[in-house]
């Protein structure tokens, strides 16, 4: 519960005691009207934030975070390092791996992995892009490429978790979550926090679903995934024969009975529910509108190298646009094809042909309209792959925490940087290191928060998604 | 780093010690005191870090016109220092030029061959990737004029029924932030689009509106002419409205106007006229409107720092684009032709090699089983043979 639900429960608490006391058989009335106002306030204002927040003036006001899972390597992306090419085959010095964690490769013969692509310069910036990323070079001077991401945890589902939620503990609240939490959605008819994994590509790992859920959070700042080919939404049309009307009437059937169920258990999460109902009776009619993507002309289908319908990352990227359009304030894209073990070219080939058109288009769509301004787009995965061969077939590389790449881009984010860098061989990010939670503090800093002062009591402590370990907003890459 | 680069310093050294000018001593004593101000690791304008050899085989591995060894005149490190005053590539940049004495020492050094001595402590077999290198600025790009940030301006708490009246209209009301008395007004999402009607509403919040979205608005000019009284607006969207030409004018006072959206509208180049005395003015969002490339080329020009954008698919910037890449194809073209020859090259070398080589072998064995014939052929068959 939230500072203004609890001060809302209380004067609840206050006014039932006093209506019981007084012997006035209205308690229910008055509550359901106090209920009302409480579940109604923050969508009919039209400051949707809890009280404080934004802490400063907001450079952005929404996130699309276009999350490569499985761990994209940054040997092949971004982070070009002759000295590994030298070393290529040879052992790879023990100076660098004593005593780190090694995911896969434990007690394998560790062999240097020279560049399996090559690199060129590109933009103004002369931005440093693999050949796997021909259409980065396009936005070579509109992002932000941070070269020196660090992580703590070193397989998918912990490493998920802790880019997502700043900690390996499952269960917290994800990014998404939170920025929905504090600052509210813009449009009421759509969730705040809207997720999509692509199809397209091979052998997709899974993703819990976990990695949206609001945890300690009321549950309707939870990510809703959208499906990206069939039924956008599911449960979301009306069942054959059911018309509007009668739809309403359900809601509000059900309405009343969690009001009542509410006045008896003064559960939070009623209030969540019911205010789950009503966005879902809002989504009957703006999902569609969403994605009814016939006004879309075609050069900018042509644009992202998307085909209607066809469930792709690249159709999801257009459909992100959308979302933000309509104001959503944190929307997440999973592309799940990242975990190059093994014949890591030939997988790098599929990967990029589905995601680097369309990552690029992105940019420079939102560019042409004005929004890249009020948008930060961060690009990356949960971590980077060893400077290592690793053999699963063909030449690949394992999971690797110790430094790799992202990119970010939008607001004042200064275009064209290169920021931090790993060591000569792609393994420990030596200057400026940066902490999925510096990340998390930057973003928050870009919506206008304060990660510090951004906080939600739970079990007695006041929890942040930045934790009480230090985190740092990056200041070097803001204008 | 590759082996040729590796041959390449090996050799700098080895003939470091019969150069006249020594770097160390003359050259880089120079660039610190002239060019470090900008040229250094931390800021490297240009990708060029002149504080130090290391920094300048950075920027030469991958630029080979930066020095031409025995050539000044097609080194550009020395080329920039003598170009006209007014030439906005002359270095240093917006300083006086260095003296005469220092140009003709770097002159020297770049026609002994640009010797970098490499302190001895540091190895110099290091082609170190460039890292953290805020590239934003190009040589090329002028100089954008410094402004110190405009301090928020101070206005009282906007009336509530302003605020209400606004809200009624289909509007979101939000301050700055929280505390603030500043706000940003929008109409995204509003279910009618805003008019003159909407738009009159403004001026009751005239000191308090900093950002103003009116998306799809049908307001007539007259209408529009409401925002000649906000005076803190920063950022403003009519992007898809019925904003016009004569609209525009009214934006010619604002003084603290930062972005400016006017995509989708019937805006032409008459509509850039009353931008061109904004100095905070830095994006220009005009795509799907009649404004031209020249046009926008033109106000840019007085406007160094100007960032427009007249959308991905306009032919002129996609023109732009094609020609970036049709250059980046012959780049790869080219390495490719000369990998190709280079391989031929060696592949001929290694025909010719094994053309000698099986002929060499043949003789060899020739001579081998001749001796070895006549090794076996020795006393007993010699008089055999004899007989």
């Amino acid at each position: 519960m939230n500072p203004s639900q609890f001060a809302a429960f209380q004067h609840q608490l206050n006014r039932r005691t006093f209506l019981s006391r007084a012997g006035l058989g209205l308690g229910a009335t008055a509550l359901s009207t106090l209920l009302d106002h409480d579940l109604t306030s923050r969508a009919a204002a039209t400051d949707l934030s809890i009280p404080g927040l934004p802490h400063l003036p907001p450079k952005v006001k929404r996130v699309i975070f276009l999350y490569m899972s499985g761990g994209p390597s940054h040997l092949e992306t971004f982070d070009y390092k002759p000295k590994l090419a030298e070393l290529d085959g040879k052992p790879m010095p023990e100076s660098f791996t004593a005593g780190q964690p090694i995911a896969q490769l434990q007690g394998q013969i560790l062999k240097a992995q020279g560049p399996l692509t090559k690199f060129g310069r590109y933009g103004k910036s002369g931005q440093t892009i693999s050949d796997f990323l021909p259409f980065h070079r396009q936005i070579a001077d509109d992002i932000c490429v941070i070269k020196s991401m660090v992580t703590e945890q070193i397989n998918h589902d912990p490493a998920h978790t802790f880019m997502n939620t700043g900690t390996a503990i499952s269960g917290r609240p994800s990014m998404g979550s939170w920025i929905n939490y504090g600052l509210g959605s813009d449009n009421q008819s759509l969730p705040g926090f809207v997720v999509m994994t692509s199809e397209g590509g091979r052998d997709p790992q899974p993703i819990a679903p976990r990695m949206w859920g609001s945890g300690f959070l009321p549950s309707q700042f939870q990510g809703v995934p959208f499906n990206s080919s069939g039924e956008p939404v599911y449960y979301i049309k009306s069942p054959e024969g059911v018309p509007d009307q009668l739809q309403r009437q359900v809601v509000e059937s059900v309405r009343a009975l969690d009001r009542h169920r509410h006045e008896q258990t003064h559960d939070p999460e009623l209030l969540a529910r019911l205010a789950a109902y009503e966005t879902a009776f809002r989504m009957q009619s703006s999902v569609p509108e969403l994605l009814d993507l016939a006004d879309e002309p075609q050069h900018i289908w042509d644009m992202y190298g998307a085909k209607p319908g066809d469930g792709s990352y690249a159709s999801n990227c257009l459909i992100a646009r959308r979302l933000a359009e309509r104001g959503v304030r944190f929307i997440q894209l999973y592309h799940r094809d990242w975990d190059h073990h093994g014949d890591l070219v030939e997988h790098m080939h599929t990967c990029c042909r589905c995601t680097d058109q369309a990552s690029a288009a992105l940019i420079m769509d939102l560019k042409q309209r004005g929004m890249l301004e009020e948008t930060l787009v961060v690009w990356g995965g949960e971590f980077g792959r060893t400077p290592m061969f690793q053999g699963k077939g063909g030449p690949g590389r394992d999971h690797h925490i110790k430094g790799f790449t992202m990119w970010v881009a939008g607001g004042n984010i200064r275009p064209g940087m290169t920021y931090g860098s790993t060591d000569e061989l792609g393994y420990h990010a030596v200057e400026k290191p940066v902490h999925v939670r510096d990340l998390h503090a930057t973003m928050l800093h870009l919506l206008g928060i304060d990660h510090k002062r951004f906080t939600y009591k739970f079990q007695g402590l006041d929890m942040k998604l930045t934790g009480v370990e230090e985190a740092r907003v990056l200041h070097d890459i803001l204008a | 780093m590759n082996r040729q680069l590796f041959f390449c310093i090996a050799l700098l050294l080895q003939t470091s010690a019969q150069a006249a000018v020594d770097f160390q001593k003359e050259i880089l004593p120079i660039f610190e005191a002239n060019c470090v101000k900008c040229h250094n690791a931390e800021k490297a304008m240009g990708k060029l870090k002149l504080n130090s050899a290391e920094g300048i085989q950075e920027k030469w591995t991958d630029d080979d016109h930066l020095l031409v060894k025995g050539d000044p005149e097609k080194s550009e490190l020395y080329e920039r220092l003598v170009l006209p005053a007014d030439n906005k590539k002359r270095m240093p940049k917006g300083g006086d030029p260095l003296d005469k004495a220092s140009i003709d020492l770097i002159a020297a050094w770049i026609k002994e061959g640009a010797v970098l001595t490499v302190a001895s402590t540091a190895p110099a077999t290091e082609a170190v990737e460039p890292t953290a290198v805020p590239a934003a600025e190009t040589p090329s790009t002028p100089a954008v004029p410094e402004l110190e940030p405009l301090p928020l301006p101070e206005v009282p708490a906007a009336p509530q029924e302003a605020v209400d009246r606004l809200i009624a209209a289909g509007g979101k009301v939000m301050n700055l932030y929280s505390g603030s008395n500043l706000l940003e007004v929008t109409f995204v999402l509003a279910p009618q689009p805003p008019t003159d009607d909407t738009l009159k509403l403004l001026v009751d919040v005239a000191p308090q509106v900093v950002m103003l979205n009116l998306k799809k608005a049908t307001a007539t000019d007259e209408g529009w002419s409401v925002l000649a009284e906000l005076p803190n607006l920063r950022v403003l969207n009519v992007q898809d409205s019925s904003f016009s030409d004569e609209a525009a004018k009214n934006l010619a006072g604002l003084e603290r106007l930062e972005s400016l959206n006017l995509y989708g509208t019937s805006v032409t180049d008459a509509a850039l006229e009353p931008l061109g005395g904004l100095k905070r003015l830095r994006k220009l969002y005009l795509w799907k409107t009649h404004v031209t490339y020249d046009g926008v080329v033109a106000l840019e020009k007085g406007m160094p720092g100007l960032e427009w954008n007249l959308g991905w698919d306009h032919p002129e910037v996609a023109r732009q684009r094609l020609v970036t890449q049709q250059t980046e194809f012959k780049e790869l073209l080219n390495k490719a032709a000369a990998d190709a020859e280079r391989l031929k090259a060696d592949l001929k070398v290694a025909e010719e090699t094994h053309v000698a080589a099986e002929k060499r072998l043949k003789e060899v064995e020739e001579s081998l089983s001749k001796l070895t014939s006549e090794k076996s052929a020795e006393p007993g068959k010699t008089e055999a043979k004899s007989e």
